[in-house]
C-alpha cells in the first residue's frame, strides 16, 4: 500500500501538536484535496473532460465532492481525534484506513477516508480522450434495450496486456467482466482491478513468507466495493473468521447441553432399571433428538460459506484500476438510462500508463508459463 | 321406336324454318345455342349386330389384356385398383419453418437453455408479433432462445435487403442465414453475461447491506411443495386403502360367479371424491 500512498500525494498541512497550548487549541492532521494537473487545467480552462464529463459534472464530480468529503474528514477527526491527544495520524490515506478500520469508534474517520481514497485513485487512472467517436449524450430509454457495444480502441501495453491476457483470457473478455461489474451494482460502488497476492494480509503483517521474499502476485481479479467499501480482503475474511468462531462456540454450548441431558438419561435409565417405567425414557429420547437436529452435520454446507472459503481468502489485494460506477458519476451528463454509455466512455478514458505504474512486480507461475 | 335425335338438331332445323319463312322471328335461345353447340351427343345409338363389325370392347384396351384369345373380361376391380393413387392429396401437409430449424439447432447447441423456466400463457397468443426485433432485448419477454431466433430473422432480412438495394453479385442466402445466426448468438451470449453478472453483483450488494439468505430458492420451493405433498399424501393412502377394499371386494363376488368386470367397477378411480368415497352397492 505504501508505494500507492506516495504516487498519491495526500497533502499534509500542518504536522503534528503545538507544544504548551491547551487542548482546544490542538491542531492535528488535515487532510486536503491533492491537486490533479489534468483537472486543474480543466478547472482553470472551464473545458470540458473530453469524452467522459462535461465541466459542470468533473466540477460536482471531483471539485465540489472532493472538498466535501475532505472537509468532512478534517471534522471528524477532529470531533474523534481531540479525545485522544496522543494518538500519532498517519499521513497517507490508506494507513488511515486501515488504522481506523476495526474501530467503531472512527465510523466517520473512516467512511469519509474510504470514500475519498475511492474518488481519488478513479480520478487518477482517467484522463480526456481524444477519440471524438465517443460523445457525452444524454441517453433516452431505448438504450435500455440496446446490446453492448463489441468495438473499442483503448487499450493497455506491453506487459499490463500480457498481465490481463493471462489472467482473463482476453482483453475483450477483461472488458466485458470489468464493465458489467461496473454495471451490476444498484447503488454507489466501485469496480476494482486488483492484483492478488498468494499469501494473506495477516501472514505479511507478521513478517513475510517463510522463503523472506515479499508477496507474490499472480493473478489479476475484478473486484466491486460498496458504498464506503475499501479493498482489502483481510479486513472481509477477518469478520468472516470471527462469525465462525462465533458458530464453534455456540456448537460447543450445544455439545455440552446435549453431554448433560445424556448424563440425566443415563440417571434416569438407572431410575427405570430400579422401577421400571418405559414412558421417561421416550421422553428423553426426545429430548436428545432435537439436541441432534439443532447440530446437524449431515447437511452441506451453504454455497455463500463454500465462496467466503475460496474467494475472500485473506489475500492481500492491490489495487490497479478504480471505476466508479455510482450513480452520482453518470446522472448529470448522460441520464437515468446512459449507465452503460457512460461506462463505454469511462473505458477510452482509463490512463494505462497509471494503472501499469501502479502494478507490482508480476511473478509468473510455473504452470501458467506451461500452458502459455 | 326410331332413335330420337331431333333434340340435337334443333339449331339446324330452326335455321331451315327461318330461311324457309316458317318462322318469322329468331328464337331467343338462337344466337346462343349458335355460338355453343352441343358438344356431346346423347343419343343412343343401336348396336351392329353383324360379325367383325363391332367396334371393339374399350375394357379389353384398358385394362391391356395380354391373352386376347383368352376373352376373359374383368368385371371388379380389386382393393388395390380401387385406392385412391393421388392420396398426397388428402394428406395434411408437413409445415416447414425456417424458425423451427433455427430453434432445432440452437437448442441442440444450448441444451440447459431448455432448464430455464418459461411462460407459455399468452392472452391472444399473438405476444411475439408485438415486439421490434431491431434489438434483442425485449421489455415483455426475458432473453432465451427465441430472441436467437428472431434476432437472426430480422438481421437476415435486414441484409437481403441490402443486398438488393445495392444490386451487387447474387447473393448466397445460406452463408447470409449463418452469419446472421452468429451475429444474433454472440449478441445473445453478451446480454446473457450482463444479466448474470448483474444478478450476482446484486445478491452481493444486498448481502453487503444486511441481506441474508437463510435458504436458497430450491429448498424453498421445495418446503412449500411439501405442505401440499403432506396433505395429499393423507388422501392418497385412504384412496389407496378404498381402492383396495373395492378391488378384493370385487374377487370375493367373482368367485361366486358373477361377472367380475361389471359392479361397482364402473366407476372411474380418478372421479371418486372424499365425499362419495364409499361405493354404490
Amino acid at each position: 500500500m505504501l508505494r500507492i500512498s506516495n504516487s498519491r500525494k495526500v497533502g499534509v498541512s500542518l504536522n503534528s501538536k503545538v507544544g504548551g497550548l491547551s487542548k482546544l487549541s490542538q491542531r492535528y492532521l488535515t487532510y486536503r484535496l491533492s491537486r490533479l494537473p489534468a483537472l486543474e487545467a480543466i478547472q482553470s480552462k472551464k473545458s470540458d473532460f473530453k469524452g467522459l464529463f462535461s465541466n459542470k459534472a468533473i466540477n460536482e464530480v471531483w471539485f465540489n465532492r472532493g472538498e466535501q468529503l475532505v472537509d468532512g474528514l478534517n471534522q471528524s477527526i477532529e470531533q474523534t481525534f481531540v479525545t485522544d491527544g496522543e494518538h500519532s495520524l498517519p499521513n497517507n490515506l490508506p494507513d488511515l484506513i486501515s488504522s481506523t478500520i476495526h474501530k467503531p469508534e472512527f465510523y466517520g474517520v473512516y467512511c469519509y477516508s474510504t470514500l475519498l481514497y475511492n474518488l481519488q485513485f478513479f480520478m487518477e487512472n482517467i484522463r480526456p480522450s481524444e477519440n471524438s467517436a465517443h460523445k457525452i449524450t444524454k441517453a433516452d430509454s431505448n438504450s435500455l434495450l440496446a446490446s453492448p457495444l463489441t468495438e473499442f480502441n483503448n487499450e493497455p501495453r506491453d506487459e499490463l496486456k500480457k498481465w490481463i491476457n493471462d489472467s482473463f483470457g482476453s482483453l475483450r473478455e477483461f472488458r466485458t467482466l470489468l464493465l458489467n461489474s461496473a454495471k451490476g451494482i444498484k447503488g454507489d460502488g466501485v469496480t476494482w482491478l486488483v492484483a492478488e497476492s498468494n499469501i494473506s494480509q495477516t501472514a505479511i503483517n507478521n513478517g513475510g513468507t517463510k522463503s523472506g521474499r515479499g508477496p507474490q502476485f499472480v493473478n489479476l481479479r475484478v473486484v466491486n466495493t460498496y458504498n464506503t467499501g475499501y479493498v482489502d480482503d483481510s479486513v472481509r475474511s477477518g469478520q468472516v473468521n470471527r462469525l465462525k468462531q462465533q458458530k464453534k462456540v455456540r456448537e460447543a454450548s450445544l455439545k455440552a447441553k446435549q453431554l448433560e441431558i445424556q448424563e440425566k438419561e443415563q440417571q434416569q435409565q438407572q431410575q427405570q432399571q430400579q422401577q421400571e417405567s418405559p414412558s421417561k425414557s421416550e421422553q428423553s429420547i426426545v429430548k436428545q433428538e432435537t439436541v441432534e437436529e439443532s447440530i446437524d452435520e449431515l447437511t452441506l454446507g451453504t454455497i455463500e460459506e463454500a465462496e467466503l472459503n475460496v474467494l475472500f481468502n485473506d489475500k492481500k489485494l492491490v489495487p490497479l484500476l478504480a471505476i466508479d460506477a455510482s450513480p452520482r458519476t453518470y446522472l448529470l451528463d448522460y441520464g437515468v438510462f446512459g449507465k452503460q454509455n457512460y461506462l463505454d466512455n469511462v473505458w477510452e478514458c482509463i490512463d494505462w500508463d497509471v494503472v501499469a505504474q501502479r502494478a507490482p512486480q508480476r511473478t509468473q507461475s510455473i504452470i501458467g508459463d506451461l500452458y502459455l | 321406336m326410331k332413335p330420337q335425335i331431333k333434340a340435337l338438331t334443333v339449331l339446324e332445323r330452326t335455321s331451315h324454318y327461318l330461311k324457309a319463312g316458317v318462322l318469322k322471328e329468331k328464337p331467343a335461345w338462337y344466337d346462343v345455342v349458335g355460338a355453343h353447340p352441343p358438344s356431346i351427343d346423347l343419343s343412343k345409338k343401336p348396336k351392329k349386330i353383324e360379325l367383325n363389325q363391332q367396334e371393339i370392347d374399350p375394357g379389353l384396351t384398358i385394362l391391356g389384356d395380354k391373352q386376347e384369345n383368352q376373352r376373359l373380361y374383368k368385371t371388379r376391380v380389386s382393393d388395390s385398383e380401387r385406392k385412391q393413387r393421388n392420396n398426397s392429396i388428402a394428406r395434411i401437409p408437413k409445415l416447414k419453418f425456417l424458425e423451427d430449424e433455427l430453434r432445432d439447432v440452437f437448442y441442440h447447441q444450448h441444451p440447459w437453455e431448455f432448464a430455464r423456466p418459461k411462460i407459455l400463457v399468452e392472452n391472444e397468443g399473438d405476444d411475439i408479433s408485438k415486439l421490434d426485433w431491431s434489438h434483442m432485448l425485449q421489455f415483455t419477454k426475458p432473453l432465451d432462445g427465441e430472441s436467437v431466433v428472431q434476432r437472426t430473422l430480422w438481421l437476415l432480412n435486414q441484409e437481403i435487403k441490402e443486398h438488393e438495394e445495392s444490386e451487387t453479385e447474387t447473393v448466397d442466402k445460406k452463408s447470409l442465414l449463418f452469419e446472421a445466426y452468429d451475429k444474433a448468438r454472440f449478441e445473445f451470449y453478451r446480454l446473457r453475461m450482463e444479466e448474470e453478472m448483474s444478478s450476482l453483483v446484486s445478491r452481493e450488494e444486498s448481502s453487503m447491506y444486511g441481506a441474508v439468505y437463510p435458504s436458497t430458492m430450491m429448498d424453498w420451493g421445495v418446503k412449500h411443495e411439501q405442505e401440499y405433498v403432506d396433505v395429499w399424501a393423507k388422501v392418497a393412502a385412504n384412496r389407496t386403502q378404498i381402492l383396495e377394499a373395492s378391488r378384493s371386494r370385487n374377487v370375493a363376488t367373482s368367485s361366486y360367479g358373477t361377472d367380475a368386470t361389471s359392479g361397482e367397477s364402473g366407476e372411474s378411480v380418478w372421479e371418486t371424491n372424499e365425499d362419495s368415497v364409499p361405493p354404490k352397492q
